[in-house]
């Protein structure tokens, strides 16, 4: 699997830090993380990375609209909801968003980078 | 045993896990054996240190709800699901308030570790998801072909404009040159065949024109009076060259009797639009049909006008469902699968429908039923 730069969005300090447990250990770059999503749109700007997780619930700002205001400033975002919120309309509501996948919590290592990789291959454009 | 002794061996026998808290200060009084057994014993810690790793109440408390405004039991009970972050566990959440032997408000919490159950569960969000992409996938394919369809018919109708151009040229000069004094029969005739090739050229122009107003919307319908015995009748003369070359036959009828010359059967409609209908769907039937095939042309007048053109030779399974869509062909040198398409919208204008019936095998059947009037208030633009 291609290394890629993440930016992880969690107001969950336990959840950003085994993600980032995982995630590293498959050989990615944590580019950064971010607790709301205001800051979440911020650090999307500033970083530019490969690709985002996100969080649903977080107190400032919901996941699915943050998702949809980074998607409107750069179309290419390629950003994935992970989630304890398994509703059959948050779901539509985040894809509608422009959410490129729905990874629901508890996650485990071997589900996400299999989910990774087939995210990564359909939408993550080479960097020039 | 005192009260709170009872209490906790009463939530001790309990097979899921239950803890208590004081709700004032968010302090746990009790974690039952199935707790203590799971997480260790964390009694006298703040529930959302213990219990959530936060340094605060959890967003998800529902410890307000439970009280009133004065502090004391309000007796309703709360039914959640949650995730919890620290055993990576689905527990659904009933809670309540009570008052503890200790004199203090507590709430209990009886907590079933439901992950077994959620596994489906979010196997299916997670389905709905990538169902949901894919949908998106396919609308963006579908936006993108349909575009792609407008713009080729937008260089289409261009092309058929810009050719009308030259050949106007085409038909005009020969005309002129063969009044001139002097010019060799041999030549006169030869200035004729132009005259009459571009002549044909500029009708299927003008045809693939209609074809293009019909499917853009703008095609000016003009409906009149008009005949579809006499109709019938023309199309089957015009054809007969191609009769011929398929050494085949038209046996028509009208009502079930041959059709006869003073033969008549009225009706309101674009004559120039139904001859082409009828062209196209008696010159398929000519073709599809073995050599020296027989095609029936049944016309009726019991209800509206509907004629039934049957040949030997069987449309393809593969197309059948499809067969009147655009560039739909199988198995005909030349097809451009634009006959029946054409025609079937050509009987759409006149408010008629167009049906195959491929179920008699090895015979081919399309029928097209029109109205008799079609009135003025269906003159104008229709689509």
């Amino acid at each position: 699997m291609k290394p890629l730069s993440m930016l992880l969005v969690d107001d969950s300090l336990l959840t950003i830090k085994k993600l980032r447990k995982m995630l590293e250990s498959l050989g990615h770059q944590i580019a950064g993380t971010a607790n709301t999503g205001e800051q979440a749109i911020q650090e999307y700007k500033r970083l530019h990375p490969d690709l985002v997780t996100m969080d649903i619930t977080m107190p400032d700002m919901d996941g699915i609209e943050a998702t949809r205001r980074i998607i409107e400033a750069d179309p290419e975002a390629v950003i994935i909801m992970v989630t304890s919120h398994g509703q059959e309309q948050m779901v539509m509501d985040a894809i509608d968003a422009g959410a490129k996948g729905y990874v629901l919590k508890p996650i485990k290592q071997d589900k996400l980078s299999e989910y990774l990789d087939s995210v990564a291959d359909k939408y993550v454009q080479p960097k020039p | 045993m005192n009260e709170s002794s009872l209490f906790e061996t009463h939530f001790d026998m309990i097979p899921f896990g239950v803890y208590v808290v004081n709700v004032a200060t968010y302090e746990l009084i009790f974690v039952n054996q199935y707790f203590r057994d799971r997480f260790g014993n964390f009694s006298g810690e703040p529930c959302y240190k213990a219990l959530q790793m936060l340094d605060q109440p959890c967003p998800h408390c529902k410890i307000r709800e439970l009280v009133t405004r004065e502090g004391f039991p309000n007796g309703r009970t709360y039914t959640y699901e949650h995730f919890n972050e620290v055993d990576d566990c689905w527990y659904q959440f009933h809670e309540k308030a009570m008052t503890w032997p200790s004199g203090c408000t507590a709430k209990y919490t009886i907590a079933v570790d439901i992950s077994e159950l959620k596994v489906m569960q979010n196997r299916l969000a997670e389905a709905h998801a990538q169902l949901a992409l894919h949908n998106k996938e396919l609308t963006r394919r579908n936006e993108l072909l349909q575009e792609n369809i407008k713009l080729r018919e937008d260089v289409e109708h261009i092309t058929r404009h810009d050719l009308k151009t030259p050949l106007g040229a085409m038909i005009t000069l020969p005309h002129l040159l063969i009044e001139e004094e002097g010019v060799p029969a041999s030549v006169v005739e030869g200035l004729k065949v132009i005259e009459s090739s571009g002549l044909q050229m500029l009708t299927l122009i003008n045809r693939s024109l209609d074809l293009y107003r019909l499917e853009a919307g703008t095609y000016r319908f003009k409906p009149s009076q008009m005949d579809m015995a006499v109709l019938l009748r023309r199309v089957a003369t015009d054809l007969r060259p191609l009769l011929k070359g398929q050494q085949a036959t038209f046996d028509i009828t009208l009502d079930g009797e041959p059709l006869t010359e003073d033969a008549r059967l009225p009706m309101e409609g674009e004559e120039l639009l139904l001859y082409t209908m009828l062209a196209n769907l008696m010159t398929n039937a000519v073709e599809s049909s073995p050599l020296g095939g027989r095609i029936s042309v049944d016309a009726s007048s019991s209800a509206g006008v509907a004629v039934t053109i049957q040949n030997l030779g069987e449309v393809p399974e593969s197309i059948r469902g499809r067969f009147f869509e655009k560039y739909v062909t199988a198995g005909k040198v030349g097809g451009t699968g634009l006959g029946a398409y054409s025609a079937r919208l050509m009987v759409q204008l006149h408010h008629g429908s167009i049906e195959l019936d491929a179920s008699v095998p090895g015979m081919t059947s399309i029928t097209v039923k029109l109205p008799r009037t079609i009135g003025n208030a269906l003159a104008g633009v229709i689509r």
